[in-house]
């Protein structure tokens, strides 16, 4: 009896071991310089710009569609506008701005 | 302490710079054309972010709490160039119940290089339908700038196959189309119970299921002609795939009195068969040789029949115009007759239809052929597969199907020999191009008039109930008329049409010694004699040509029912 709890004390150290090195890590997160997660926030925005070049051109062509089915005239700038507010709405789902 | 608080809150909601993102676009510019036919055009879009913030989460865990809360980046941005493609995919955007993949811009016909040259965007060609009548096959001519081949190009099963309790299937969808176009619920059900066979017999039910489909909707996704793809014009290898010549033979079909029932349209007109010299779609090589010896014999070219319904149900739907709106508005144009003023299609029509150069064929029995057709406001755009040898399909061009003309030819002849003791002129071959009139008697009203003969003197009238000598004397003058050649031949239609051909059995006669049998009994017809006239010959042959006028169009992003695809090609 007395010999396994001997050995499950023994069997805490490892797991002391990697709570201690979980701390550590997320003191090194947190002083770490902001370069590391910058970069992958920077470059987390630009592969979700990439993504939006495709719903952002179909978005405007059917625009232009919807206008010519209407019968009516829809200018460069009631397009771009359109547009912007489209993406900007993307963005605010995926989280980008509020 | 709190107002001051909420003051900083506000102040820094109010002033701090919001996250905002633009995009703006660059020009549209042309690249020509993808493989497969469809226009593409390139262009930049650019999207920046403003102001973009990165939260720091983990600042709070650093040792020595350093590190910012927030990073803010004064602009972000990227530009990728994507590339639209443009395919005229007419029908399936209109009507959303189909699977796209099984549309596409891509139609079932090709044409010549020739018949591009010179051409522009904007121009409008006319194309016939080809069809080589002495050989009853497409056959096909590399050089030939005035004619468009119908082509088997394979498709994927689903995209046009029956599927039992699937109303969204193409060929439920092609049945009321083609019902709904024609007012007749069973018109698609029908069309392919008759037998139409390929040269060496086979059903050809599935070819023509596909090539419906492939003029309706366009070729399928999975199966879309690539420029360069190998083309089979042999005419031994007609409807092999993946892409070749399409080709099924006429159906037959033999009767008496002549058979409307393989046409959708039934003519009411009683003058000739059918009245198909109306002009009327739907009705295709049509040709009707009687004489007294044969049995009638009609043959219908279903390629073109199946192209003409297809291109006439699919261009009408697509245009919201009804059938009776096609009928009430078609043009009916006889051709001009001094050849200087000639349109130019019926200079080859009259040959292409009745091969003139064919020493069996009398000109002179060959009406002028005449034009029939349909202008569409709101035409669908087609895509054809152009070829320079017929070897491979080297390009594509995109036209607007400015209007379906139905063309109809015909040949006529009658031979009429007078029986009656009133006219004198014995036998008489009747041409349309004929200008020699004969009498014509018409016998139910000619009266016979007692004349007495008093010895000497004039003859006078029987009127007072004695005569010394009388005889009849027949009075015909009134009864008696000319009739041109035009008027004789529609006489021999109409006499044809109402006297069904008679047969009897004729047998030669094999004797040993004097024990004789009957061997080799058939039937022959018996000439058709009606009010003492017998018609010797008789031929009466429609013929009908389709042709195509067709606009050439460059597709733009812009260009009605269009289906676009996009793709990114790269990034900035």
């Amino acid at each position: 009896m007395r010999v396994r709890m001997r050995k499950g004390i023994v069997a805490i150290v490892p797991l002391f071991f990697a709570i201690i090195m979980l701390f550590g890590f997320i003191a090194f997160m947190g002083g770490a310089g902001d370069s590391l997660h910058t970069v992958n926030n920077v470059e987390n925005l630009q592969h979700l710009q990439t993504k939006l070049f495709q719903p952002a051109i179909k978005y405007r062509y059917s625009l232009e569609k919807e206008a010519r089915k209407n019968g009516t005239i829809i200018t460069e700038e009631e397009i771009d506008e359109k547009v912007n507010i489209y993406i900007n709405k993307m963005m605010t789902l995926n989280k980008i701005q509020k | 302490m709190n107002n001051i608080l909420l003051t900083l809150l506000l102040s820094s909601v109010v002033y701090a710079a919001t996250t905002t993102t633009t995009t703006t676009f660059g020009n549209e510019n042309s690249m020509g054309m993808n493989k497969y036919g469809n226009a593409i055009y390139n262009r930049t879009v650019t999207i920046k972010t403003d102001n973009y913030k990165v939260d720091n989460f983990w600042k709070k865990f650093s040792y020595s709490g350093e590190g910012q809360d927030q990073i803010e980046f004064e602009s972000i941005a990227k530009t990728g160039t994507m590339q639209i493609s443009v395919e005229s995919t007419s029908i399936c955007s209109i009507f959303s119940e189909l699977d796209s993949q099984g549309c596409s811009g891509q139609k079932p016909f090709l044409i010549n290089n020739e018949a591009l040259i010179g051409k522009n965007s904007g121009d409008t060609i006319t194309l016939l339908f080809q069809k080589n009548f002495e050989i009853d096959k497409v056959t096909y001519n590399d050089t030939n700038s005035s004619v468009f081949y119908p082509l088997n190009i394979d498709r994927n099963e689903k995209y046009y196959k029956e599927v039992p309790g699937n109303t969204k299937t193409f060929y439920s969808f092609f049945g009321r189309m083609f019902n709904a176009f024609l007012g007749d619920g069973n018109f698609f059900s029908q069309f392919f119970s008759y037998k139409v066979s390929d040269n060496s017999g086979k059903s050809v039910e599935d070819i023509r299921e596909k090539y419906i489909a492939n003029i309706v909707s366009g070729i399928d996704q999975e199966h879309l002609v690539v420029r360069g793809a190998t083309l089979e014009t042999d005419i031994s290898q007609l409807n092999t795939l993946p892409v070749s010549l399409i080709d099924y033979s006429e159906t037959q079909t033999t009767g008496t009195n002549g058979s409307c029932n393989l046409f959708f349209f039934k003519f009411s007109e009683t003058s000739s068969f059918c009245n198909f010299m109306g002009g009327m779609p739907f009705i295709s090589l049509f040709s009707s040789t009687t004489t007294t010896v044969e049995p009638e014999v009609y043959e219908i070219d279903t390629i073109q029949t199946d192209t003409e319904n297809s291109l006439v149900t699919f261009a009408s739907s697509f245009s919201g115009v009804t059938m009776e709106e096609y009928q009430n508005n078609r043009v009916y144009r006889e051709p001009v007759i001094e050849a200087s003023k000639r349109i130019s299609i019926f200079d080859t029509l009259k040959c292409f239809i009745f091969r003139c150069s064919d020493p069996n064929i009398d000109e002179d029995t060959i009406d002028e052929p005449k034009d029939t057709y349909y202008t569409f406001n709101d035409p669908v755009n087609l895509t054809f597969a152009v070829t320079d040898l017929g070897a491979h399909v080297d390009s594509f061009q995109t036209f607007k199907l400015k209007s379906i003309h139905s063309l109809t030819g015909e040949a006529r002849m009658c031979k009429v020999e007078e029986n009656n003791e009133y006219d004198t002129w014995g036998t008489a071959t009747f041409k349309p191009s004929g200008t020699t009139s004969k009498t014509f008697t018409n016998l139910g009203s000619v009266t016979k008039e007692k004349w007495c003969n008093p010895l000497m003197g004039s003859d006078y009238k029987y009127e007072w109930g004695y005569c010394r000598k009388s005889y009849y004397k027949t009075n015909i003058s009134e009864q008696q008329s000319l009739k041109t050649p035009l008027e004789w031949l529609d006489w021999c239609d109409y006499a044809i049409d109402n006297n069904p051909v008679t047969y009897k059995e004729v047998c030669d006669e094999s004797c040993i010694l004097w024990f004789c049998k009957d061997v080799n009994c058939r039937q022959e017809a018996n000439p058709i004699v009606v009010d003492g006239y017998t018609i010797k010959e008789y031929v009466k042959s429609s013929k009908r040509g389709m042709a195509l006028e067709l606009e050439l169009v460059n597709l733009k992003t812009n260009s009605d029912a269009v289906t676009l695809r996009y793709k990114l090609m790269g990034t900035d």
